[in-house]
């Protein structure tokens, strides 16, 4: 009786082991070794954070990537992330006063349905980014005029920061749209936009560029492909599809790419970069335009001790710089002293800062604060650019122990700080990546005169501190509003000081950027507008 | 019998109700303001971009206002649009309802099978060093954290051995096979492609074990008890003394008898289905509702957030409903509702 | 003569008592003792950065550090200071709220009978996760709202229990005889009704304990429940998640639930094994 069970039960036991290890073996047999994969297919890791496909609706730093391979902007920078080179423009000329760009349209080009490119869709593009007021309208904001009577010249007026047209009209959020495609989906460009457009859906599916590549297939938190346009005018890439993978995480993306399962993997940071053995892997580090900073806000409600030009300036002075690039980006990085990154105009030439615990005391104790005080520090919990927050904060909480102020940490996630700033907010820590190069997003950001965005976030979100308001950069900004690029030049230099000297936004470091790709990819380089730019890459 | 299904079917539309509501009211009792998961700092200050943006989603109209939008609009089957991925949820929701069903179908498969097989493994070797162990394997895997679990397995044969392939649902080149019904295995063996088929199936092994081992406890404590009841019951040692074939007793009674509670424990077994799919998809990269729970939540995208929990209390109820009835009548002799 | 008593108690209790159990209970035991006094003796302070950022297990941080240099051993440790407690209190909460709510609800009857009925259905609706993920969203992290929602969840799986042991102990000869006699209605509930009822509550308690460590720690994983620096256990492995090829960061707080789960299950079973010999050997 109990052998014939217990044969049932051996048979059912050795079945099922058989059966797993079949299983396991058969598809270790059949499985593709992650073989490299064909020579004009790119796979990208990255974290996606994708907001929308939508070129005039889309913020964030895949979008920028994404929509810049998309869509081509009248002109574009060069390899050397200053000169303006003709895109869709073959030429332009500038005004004696400098408020008027006309723009001679290239004859040759075409959008990806064959119709060539003319001065209405030029109009339709920037009418539409203006009107619908998104995110990424601030960098269309100077300009008031649009005049498409000419199909193959468009003449665009600006009302402000003259210097900086050329600039923004090659960020990505800029690229040119085919109007009678977008109109017929639903996109409207008049000043009814919010309201009457439609069209994001339809843009999450179907990308309507000149550009190489063309939209194959968006899926949220999963991957994103481009193939490539066949009719597209200019010089075909090498690359005919490019497949962007969502992979969260640097360890994971450091995976994939050592096991030949992606090309580039795009966010890997110093300590993971470390950690790859890979013969195979290619890590470049170069410097970047990116940089981390922490901000006082003077206008919070929860301050147990006011936060006067004195005290922000011995909180200043007590930051250990070098120390922190060591201890977060083991020395890949540089210090920056001030919002403006070093190449850009008016950022070369500036005063570094140096820690100075001496005069932070003697501050101190002259704003009446001999023994320190208590300060809270709500920040993102997150990894930006390969730095750890969380890090950066522990040091500036053992920098500013020194001189008595005692930082309580108070991490959130992003999405929790961005609910929070209704002016609780003593201190904390964020990130600018430039999206194009000029720098008026930097004194439009972060000046302390009413109208900006950190004035608005420093005052505790009334917008209204007397205190606070800086009226010499007012004046700049007055000034900086009509200049051209050479006098703006001098007039950034005076706005990054005067930005030094209020200690309200304090950079804390300029990350190298880490390019990680597979050796037999070629042509890789860091662009400010598209991060890498796939059509210049081939695969050996 | 019949009035009791009527009954519970009637109560799911109002059940359904109140669902929606709780979370309407949970969804717009927050301290943040929603408006700060659709716009990026540099815009929350100006005032333009706000009022632009608010007009845009809605968010302009008083409370009891966007409760009956809300409403009629659900009614309509429409779910709203998500904050983060600027889709229709009810889109978004069914774009990843293959993944999750495909990986708790396996899960439940395995984890059933599994689990009767080492209950009843238990129950003949009662007491035996065979039954301690299969039961302290089954409360091993309830036990554990299903994230860890995954994490750790993950680890050893994906990082380690080598042998198993990373987080995703298939090799990053490999193009999705042409859709039938979402579900990749199902789908590429339609297409007759057999190395999709077996890459797809590769990358399910890990997380349906870790899905399946947690479901194992309580599967095989059932069906143990079961077994004992049933295998100590006079028939049985009639049958038996009668000289009955071993094999034809067993499968005959004991397995007839120790189904339905089993299938009705399987029933039950939904709600950690659920609970795997959303902490196993989360470390898997599985791309289904579960981590689409998870990516919402802490965007805090409350859009998203409702629409799923809506479609999980539906499906919950309308499987809870299942369950109770099917196990009613399997025994009558239970009371049925109050 | 104090041996034999003792022995005469353990024979008592000696179908309780099993391996299982004792093993369960010494686990819980260690926790607990653990959690009141890690303070004392813990090799670092848990929430500094003491020593070079991710380093592997060695004799100075037996479990490593972490990616902040902070000792893994001594987090792991405190961690129970936050998911025992916690637990305890969630479950005893519902236990107490689902209960009491669940009782009147048996013996009053119509009225407050289907109102908290329909509370308990429209609760049980909602899968447990997705509802503990949505409450907490809404009331924001941090492991106060965490409890709230856990506490959310469970109640009426206790009001339910409850609910139906009073229908079926009201019928029982000396409730009936209280009734007779004009006993008031809370003296009917905590004396006659309540007292009788505790077996199943407390075999559902033993194993939820075990259970609400494993939400705490799901929450804490996905990120609505334990902020950091926290070192609560569930937060660590999605920590350790983010960089789990250093793979000793997730594995203390990892064990460390195991363990007490398996401890908390193993007393459950011995104790329903225990009250209701049926379903055991």
């Amino acid at each position: 009786m109990k052998s014939l069970t217990h044969n049932h039960f051996q048979k059912t036991a050795f079945i099922i082991v058989v059966t797993l290890v079949f299983a396991t073996v058969s598809s270790g047999i059949f499985s593709r070794q992650a073989e490299a994969a064909k020579k004009d297919v790119l796979v990208v890791a990255r974290a996606m954070d994708i907001n929308s496909l939508d070129p005039h609706i889309a913020f964030c730093d895949t979008c920028k990537v994404v929509i810049g391979m998309m869509y081509e902007t009248l002109i574009k920078l060069g390899a050397d992330n200053k000169t303006i080179l003709p895109q869709l423009a073959r030429n332009w000329e500038v005004s004696g006063d400098g408020m008027t760009y006309t723009f001679y349209l290239d004859e040759y080009a075409v959008f990806s349905d064959g119709s060539p490119v003319e001065s209405k869709d030029v109009k339709f593009t920037i009418e539409r980014w203006q009107n619908l007021k998104q995110d990424s309208s601030m960098y269309a904001k100077s300009i008031s005029k649009v005049d498409a009577s000419d199909p193959r010249k468009v003449v665009i007026t600006v009302s402000s920061w003259p210097s900086e047209l050329l600039g923004q009209l090659a960020v990505p959020y800029a690229g040119i749209i085919n109007s009678d495609v977008a109109r017929a989906n639903g996109a409207v460009s008049t000043a009814d936009a919010p309201k009457k457009d439609k069209a994001e859906a339809w843009f999450m599916k179907n990308s309507v560029g000149s550009s190489p590549y063309v939209l194959e297939s968006y899926r949220p938190d999963e991957e994103i492909r481009l193939k490539q346009n066949p009719k597209y005018w200019g010089k075909k890439p090498a690359i005919k599809r490019i497949i962007i993978k969502h992979v969260p995480e640097p360890v994971s993306q450091a995976q994939m790419l050592e096991s030949g399962q992606v090309d580039i993997a795009m966010q890997i940071d110093a300590d993971t970069a470390k950690t790859i053995r890979n013969k195979n892997v290619v890590i470049k580090s170069q410097p970047s335009y990116y940089f981390n900073y922490v901000a006082l806000v003077p206008g919070a409600t929860n301050l147990e001790v006011p936060l006067t030009p004195k005290v922000r300036e011995a909180i200043a002075l007590a930051i250990d710089h070098e120390g922190m690039l060591d201890v977060t980006l083991g020395g890949a990085g540089r210090v920056q002293p001030s919002v403006i990154p070093v190449e850009f105009p008016g950022g070369g030439g500036l005063p570094m800062p140096k820690q100075n615990l001496v005069k932070a005391r003697k501050l101190l104790a002259e704003a009446g604060h001999p023994n320190g005080f208590g300060l809270l520090a709500v920040y993102p919990d997150m990894t930006s650019f390969g730095v750890s927050f969380s890090v950066v904060m522990q040091k500036v909480q053992q920098d500013l122990r020194k001189i008595g102020i005692k930082v309580k940490l108070e991490p959130v996630t992003m999405a929790v700080l961005r609910s929070r700033t209704g002016g609780t907010i003593p201190m904390t820590i964020l990130m600018w990546a430039a999206d194009y190069m000029g720098s008026a997003q930097y004194v439009q950001y972060f000046a302390m005169v009413p109208g900006t965005t950190w004035y608005y976030l420093a005052s505790g979100t009334t917008n209204d501190m007397k205190e606070l308001t800086n009226h010499r950069e007012a004046a700049l900004m007055e000034k900086l509003q009509k200049a051209s690029a050479e006098e703006a030049e001098k007039l950034y230099h005076e706005f990054a000081k005067e930005m030094i000297n209020e200690h309200v936004i304090i950079p804390i470091g300029n990350p190298n950027l880490l390019l990680t790709y597979r050796k037999n990819v070629l042509g890789m380089r860091y662009d400010i507008i598209t991060e890498i730019p796939f059509d210049e890459i081939s695969k050996r | 019998m019949l009035r009791y299904i009527i009954r519970r079917l009637l109560a799911i539309p109002l059940l359904v109700f109140g669902v929606v509501t709780i979370c309407f009211f949970l969804a717009h009792n927050i301290k943040g303001d929603p408006l700060s998961s659709l716009l990026s700092f540099r815009q929350l200050g100006n005032p333009e971009i706000v009022a632009a943006t608010k007009a845009r989603w809605g968010l302009d109209k008083s409370l009891p206002e966007q409760y009956f939008i809300y409403i009629k609009n659900l009614l309509a089957g429409d779910f709203g649009t998500s904050f983060r991925t600027r889709r229709p949820v009810l889109e978004d929701i069914a774009d990843r309802l293959p993944a999750t069903l495909e990986l708790a179908i396996v899960s439940l498969v395995i984890g059933s099978l599994a689990g009767i097989f080492l209950g009843m493994l238990a129950a003949y070797y009662r007491n035996q060093l065979i039954d301690d162990g299969a039961r302290l394997f089954a409360l091993i895997g309830s036990s554990m954290p299903v994230f860890w679990s995954g994490l750790i397995l993950l680890f050893i044969f994906s990082v380690k051995l080598q042998i198993l392939p990373g987080p995703g649902r298939l090799d990053p080149v490999t193009d999705i096979p042409p859709y039938v019904t979402g579900m990749f295995t199902i789908d590429s063996l339609l297409a007759g492609d057999i190395d999709k088929f077996l890459d797809a199936v590769r990358h399910m092994i890990l997380p349906a074990f870790v899905m399946a081992w947690s479901m194992m406890g309580i599967i095989s404590r059932i069906v143990r008890a079961s077994m004992l009841d049933v295998l100590n019951q006079e028939y049985i040692l009639t049958a038996r003394s009668k000289g009955a074939r071993e094999l034809r007793v067993i499968m005959n009674h004991a397995l007839r008898n120790v189904m339905i509670p089993t299938l009705t424990i399987i029933g039950f077994s939904f709600a950690y289905l659920i609970t795997g799919a959303v902490l196993v998809e989360t470390i898997f990269s599985w791309p289904g509702v579960g981590y689409y729970a998870v990516s919402s939540t802490r965007a805090l995208d409350f859009p998203a957030i409702i629409g799923v929990t809506i479609i999980g209390a539906t499906a919950f109820l309308v499987t809870n409903l299942v369950t109770d009835i099917s196990y009613a009548f399997a025994n009558p002799k239970i009371r049925l509702g109050r | 003569m104090r041996f034999l008593r003792i022995r005469s108690l353990l024979k008592k209790y000696d179908h309780l008592l099993t391996i299982p159990v004792i093993i369960g209970a010494l686990i819980i035991l260690f926790w607990v003792i653990t959690a009141l006094s890690i303070d004392l003796w813990q090799p670092y302070d848990p929430l500094e950065m003491v020593s070079r950022r991710l380093q592997p297990p060695s004799t100075k941080h037996l479990l490593g550090t972490d990616a902040l240099g902070r000792d893994v051993f001594s987090r792991t440790l405190h961690g129970a200071r936050h998911s025992i407690p916690i637990a305890m209190m969630v479950v005893i909460s519902a236990v107490t709220i689902g209960s009491l709510l669940g009782a009147v609800a048996g013996y009053s009857g119509k009225w407050i009978d289907g109102f908290v009925m329909r509370l308990v259905d429209v609760t049980l609706a909602f899968p447990p996760i997705l509802l503990a993920m949505a409450v907490a969203a809404a009331l924001g992290p941090g492991l106060r709202n965490a409890s709230i929602a856990m506490v959310v969840v469970w109640w009426p799986v206790y009001a339910r229990l409850m609910r139906a042991q009073t229908l079926e102990v009201r019928e029982r000869d000396h409730v009936e005889a209280a009734i007779a006699s004009g006993v008031s209605r809370t003296r009917l509930l905590f004396v006659h009704i309540l007292p009788v009822c505790w077996t199943p509550v407390l075999i559902n308690a033993t194993m939820d304990f075990g259970q609400a460590v494993l939400l705490l720690a799901s929450l804490s994983f996905i990120g609505l429940g334990a902020t950091p620096p926290t070192p609560e256990w569930g937060a660590m492995i999605s920590e350790g998640a983010k960089f789990f090829y250093y793979w000793w960061i997730a594995l203390g707080p990892g064990v460390s639930i195991l363990l007490v789960v398996l401890g908390f299950n193993f007393i459950g079973d011995g104790l329903r094994d225990y009250f209701d010999p049926r379903t055991s050997d």
